[in-house]
C-alpha cells in the first residue's frame, strides 16, 4: 500500500498489519504516535534527553504487543500514554530516591528574538509550576490543557472516572494560578 | 498574595497554547531508534514462525520417509484401485471371452469312469 494512503488508516489497523510484518505500517505508526509520546514525556520529566529514552521505550512496548493485540479493546492512543505515564513516574521516583537537587534545569538555548521570548518564558514558568503540581493533578493537566485528550480517554489512561479527571484538572489548574500569581509581570499579563 | 492576582482562565490558556505551540519534536535520531527496533521485531517474528509450522501431517510424511514415499504410496492406492475396477472385462478380453462361458468344461471328466475300474479287475 503506498504511503501516504496509511494517513487514512487508523492507529489500530496500522498496529494489526504491523504484527502481520508490515514495514510501512511500522513506518506510518512511528511517525504519527513518536511526537505525542515525546511530547507527554518532555513536559512529565522536564528533559528531552530522558523523554526520547522513554518514548523508544514505549514504541518498543507497542511493537511487542502488536501481535496480541486485541481489537476493539482499547485506543491504541490510552495504551501508549498510559505506557508513557507509567515509566516517567519511575523515572520521577529514582530521581528522587537519588538526589532531587542533582536534577538540572535545562537550558534555553533558543536565540533570544525578541518577539519569542515572552512565549519562551510563558513556557519555562508553567513547565516549572507543572513539575509542584501532585503527580496525578500534572498528568492529568498535561494530557487535558496541552495535549488535547478527552477527559473520557484520561479517564482511560489514569484509570480513574471522568469525574476525577475532571476534579483533578480543576484543582491542578487552580494550584498552577496561584502559583504563577506572582509572575503576572514577567508573564505579560499586567499587574491588575 | 490575593485572589485577584492568581491568573485568570484566559490566562492560563494562554500559557497552555504557549507550551502546545513549543511542543518538542522527536529527534531524527529517536525516530531511527524507533524504527531499527520495529525491523528488529519483525525480523523476529519471521525467524520463529517455521519453528511452529511443523503440524501432525508434515510428521506423518517425514514417518513414513518423506515426499518420495508419500507419492509413491498415493501412485500404488491408484493403481489399485484402478485394477480393481477394471479387471474382469480386461481378464475376459485376455481369455478370449469363452474359456468358461458357454464352453465344453462340464463335458470334461478329471476322475475315471467306474467301468474303466471294473474293467481293469
Amino acid at each position: 500500500m503506498p504511503f501516504d494512503a496509511l494517513n487514512e488508516v487508523s492507529d489500530e489497523a496500522l498496529l494489526v498489519a504491523f504484527g502481520n510484518g508490515d514495514r510501512e505500517a511500522a513506518r506510518a505508526l512511528t511517525l504519527r504516535l513518536t511526537p505525542k509520546v515525546v511530547g507527554f514525556s518532555a513536559r512529565m520529566l522536564h528533559d528531552v534527553s530522558e523523554a526520547e529514552d522513554v518514548a523508544q521505550e514505549a514504541m518498543l512496548r507497542l511493537w511487542r504487543v502488536a501481535p496480541k493485540w486485541r481489537q476493539g479493546e482499547a485506543k491504541v492512543t490510552t495504551w501508549l500514554y498510559r505506557v508513557v505515564m507509567n515509566l516517567c513516574t519511575d523515572r520521577l521516583r529514582r530521581k528522587r530516591a537519588v538526589a532531587l537537587d542533582a536534577i538540572e534545569e535545562p537550558v534555553d538555548e533558543t536565540p533570544g528574538v525578541e518577539a519569542k521570548m515572552t512565549a519562551d518564558v510563558r513556557v519555562q514558568a508553567l513547565h516549572e509550576a507543572l513539575q509542584d503540581l501532585p503527580e496525578r493533578q500534572r498528568q492529568a493537566v498535561i494530557l487535558r490543557h496541552i495535549e488535547g485528550v478527552s477527559n473520557p480517554e484520561i479517564a482511560a489512561v489514569m484509570d480513574i472516572s471522568t469525574e476525577a479527571v475532571e476534579s483533578l484538572t480543576a484543582r491542578g489548574k487552580r494550584a498552577l494560578s496561584a502559583a504563577l500569581a506572582g509572575r503576572r509581570e514577567e508573564l505579560g499579563f499586567g499587574d491588575d | 498574595m490575593t485572589d485577584q492576582k492568581d491568573l485568570q482562565e484566559s490566562e492560563l490558556d494562554a500559557l497552555f497554547s504557549a507550551a502546545a505551540d513549543a511542543t518538542p519534536r522527536p529527534s531524527s535520531t529517536l525516530l531511527a531508534r524507533v524504527t531499527a527496533d520495529a525491523e528488529a521485531e519483525i525480523a523476529n517474528a519471521v525467524v520463529a514462525r517455521p519453528a511452529r509450522t511443523t503440524g501432525m501431517f508434515a510428521r506423518f510424511i517425514s514417518l513414513i520417509g518423506g515426499w518420495p514415499t508419500a507419492a509413491g504410496l498415493a501412485s500404488a492406492t491408484l493403481a489399485g484401485i484402478w485394477i480393481g475396477y477394471a479387471v474382469p472385462e480386461t481378464l475376459d478380453g485376455l481369455a478370449g471371452g469363452s474359456w468358461f462361458i458357454g464352453s465344453d468344461l462340464d463335458m470334461v471328466q478329471f476322475t475315471a469312469s467306474i467301468d474303466s475300474l471294473l474293467g481293469e479287475g
